[in-house]
């Protein structure tokens, strides 16, 4: 107004804006979808887990039906991934932790590092079973001196 | 100036494309594995443990059926276990074929004791397939003992004709009182009170079938009843006709020996056969521990009944029979290995038989000239389905005047021979009762006895005379 020409100012003023908006949309948008990769990430390791840990139960229960009729030699086999969403993660099995809010007499733990996730599916047997921990891959359910044991099916 | 500040906007538009697509990439990875894992949740959660279940059943069920189709009253217990061991093999070869076809190896074949002997019980198959007489014994006796002291398998009759016709309210007052004779129908007792099936009429000519059973102290008339004649009933199926009969199952409760009689047997026309765990001599004769046991509770010695004709000489009569047997099934399918022992005994009343039995009893009398030379020599033979024989021990009683002398002999395994001598100063032609008893080497022994008369008159290992 006074003699200065302010269009040039204009123009770079428009341009940072434009460039920290833009800066801000993009890093919003990598952020927001980041977290919710990461979220599906967590959920997909959760039922991955979840459906094996059922399917280790399947076969223990199996093994405790056989026991409960008699027959003590068998072994039960089941090919399970080695690995879920890219991690690899460890069966347990944990009798009778009284830590555990509510008590379950015996479960099957499933759990993976980094991201920590943990499954935990009950087991109705009635039949003994040892404690045991491996890494997840193939299982194999057999029975010696008295209990069932679960353990890596190599 | 202004192409660097381009150059600069294209920079970071390209970093967010990169970021996105690297960001879209893992979330393709990561519902791929979601997918899988639905993929993996949807299939049969089953390990095929199940088949082998199937095996283990079918094997149990397959020769339980050839077994029964093996027992021919005219064949002896060599030729009956002969036949059972051929059907076995041809059975063992088809299984094995139809089993590869869906991938999967099962072997069947008859177990073994220790020593290799294959584990078959011999037991005696009563049979009267005569429907038009009554159910009574051979010498006439109403009320009367089918079979002492036995598990049963196989017990099936076809009722023709009632003649009696209580109410349900009289029936079931008299079955839960515990004693014999009374009322005036047909009914089956076992265990002494135990366990009762009622079979009268119900006034129109039709069947009606009731069961008292002494531990829920209950009476409950088969739904399916009445029914008109001829009624299939079978008890170890628990079925009238063919359908179910809730009220026939409450019998599997039965624990240990049981002992199978039949009160008022004159009321009821038809057949029947059952099948017990006790042997008797062979095909020609009606004598054997079973039959000589059975005589005894009836009418006090066998030389006073008998209670049964020997096969093909009238009704009833008994024949030798396989009682059961143990087959180890071997089971490899895809993810299962799975090794069993099942028992062969189908259609059995409760559950497995473990109590020993006696197989064969022979007496040489050997008594000589001497007026004080009584001699017998009692030879036994034992056989436990459990493999845990203890002892067998014999008992010689004088029936004039008292005088006992009692022999124990230990015997192993599954079966075994006792041999023991009795030489006391006695006078010829004297009467003794011989007891044999049996027990096994559980905590409390299960054990089983015989009851045999014989007269000291050196007959050898007898002359047919009676007594022996």
């Amino acid at each position: 107004m006074n003699g200065f020409d302010t269009r040039g100012v204009s123009t770079t003023v428009g341009f940072a804006l434009t460039l920290g908006i833009t800066t801000l949309l993009v890093t919003g948008l990598l952020v927001g979808i980041g977290g919710f990769v990461d979220d599906q990430r967590q959920r997909a390791i959760e039922s991955e887990l979840s459906v094996i840990g059922q399917q280790i139960a399947a076969d223990v229960q199996a093994g405790d039906r056989f026991v409960q009729a008699g027959d003590t030699e068998f072994t039960i086999r089941r090919d399970l991934p080695n690995a879920v969403v890219g991690r690899t993660y460890r069966v347990s099995v944990v009798v009778d932790d009284p830590g555990n809010d509510p008590p379950l007499d015996t479960y099957l733990r499933l759990e993976t590092s980094d991201p920590d996730i943990v499954a935990e599916i009950d087991l109705a047997v009635r039949t003994d079973i040892a404690e045991s921990s491996f890494t997840g891959g193939s299982v194999s359910v057999t029975y010696d001196s008295g209990e069932l044991e679960v353990d890596t099916g190599a | 100036m202004a192409t660097v500040r381009e150059r600069d906007r294209g920079q970071l538009i390209l970093v967010a494309g990169l970021g996105l697509a690297v960001a879209l990439v893992a979330l393709a990875l990561v519902l791929n594995s979601a997918i899988y894992t639905q993929n993996l949740a949807s299939r049969n959660i089953e390990s095929g443990a199940n088949d082998g279940f199937e095996a283990r059943q079918d094997a149990s069920a397959g020769l339980g059926g050839l077994m029964d189709s093996t027992n021919d009253p005219t064949a002896d217990y060599g030729s009956l276990e002969a036949a059972y061991q051929a059907g076995v093999e041809d059975w063992r070869e088809h299984v094995a074929q139809t089993s590869a076809l869906r991938g999967r190896s099962v072997r069947v074949e008859t177990a073994t004791d220790g020593a290799g002997n294959p584990i078959l019980d011999r037991g005696v198959r009563v049979v009267d397939d005569d429907g038009t007489t009554d159910f009574s014994p051979r010498s006439t006796k109403l009320d009367w003992t089918v079979a002492p002291d036995v598990r049963a398998r196989n017990f099936r009759m076809v009722v023709e004709d009632v003649s009696a016709t209580p109410t349900d309210s009289e029936v079931e007052d008299e079955l839960d009182d515990g004693t014999w004779t009374e009322g005036s129908f047909f009914y089956v007792d076992v265990d002494d009170g135990e366990w009762r099936m009622a079979v009268y009429g119900d006034g129109s000519g039709d069947v009606k079938v009731g069961v008292y059973d002494a531990s829920a102290d209950e009476y409950t008339v088969c739904s399916v009843s009445p029914v008109a004649t001829p009624v299939r009933i079978d008890v170890g199926r628990g079925t009238v006709d063919s359908v179910p009969c809730e009220a026939l199952t409450s019998i599997e409760d039965q624990t240990g020996l049981y002992t199978v009689h039949y009160a008022n047997a004159d009321k009821v026309q038809g057949s029947y056969e059952l099948t017990a765990d006790r042997a008797i001599e062979g095909t020609s004769s009606d004598v054997g521990a079973f039959t000589d046991e059975t005589d005894r509770i009836n009418y006090g010695r066998h030389c006073d009944g008998p209670t049964y004709y020997a096969p093909g000489n009238g009704n009833p009569y008994v024949g030798p029979a396989l009682y059961s047997s143990e087959a180890d099934v071997t089971f490899r399918g895809e993810s299962v290995s799975y090794d069993s022992t099942v028992r062969v005994a189908a259609d059995e009343l409760s559950e497995g038989a473990s109590s020993p039995q006696i197989r064969s009893i022979t007496v040489d009398d050997q008594s000589g000239v001497s007026v004080t030379d009584t001699k017998f020599v009692v030879t036994v033979d034992v056989a436990d389905p459990d493999g845990d024989l203890s002892e067998v021990s014999i008992e010689l009683d004088r029936i004039s005047t008292s005088f006992t002398e009692t022999k124990t002999g230990a015997a192993s395994g599954r079966t075994d021979t006792v041999t023991k001598t009795f030489d006391p100063s006695i006078a010829l032609d004297t009467d003794f009762d011989i007891t044999i008893t049996v027990r096994d080497g559980a905590a409390t022994p299960n054990e089983r006895s015989v009851v045999q008369r014989h007269t000291s008159d050196g007959d050898g290992t007898g002359d047919g005379s009676c007594p022996e």
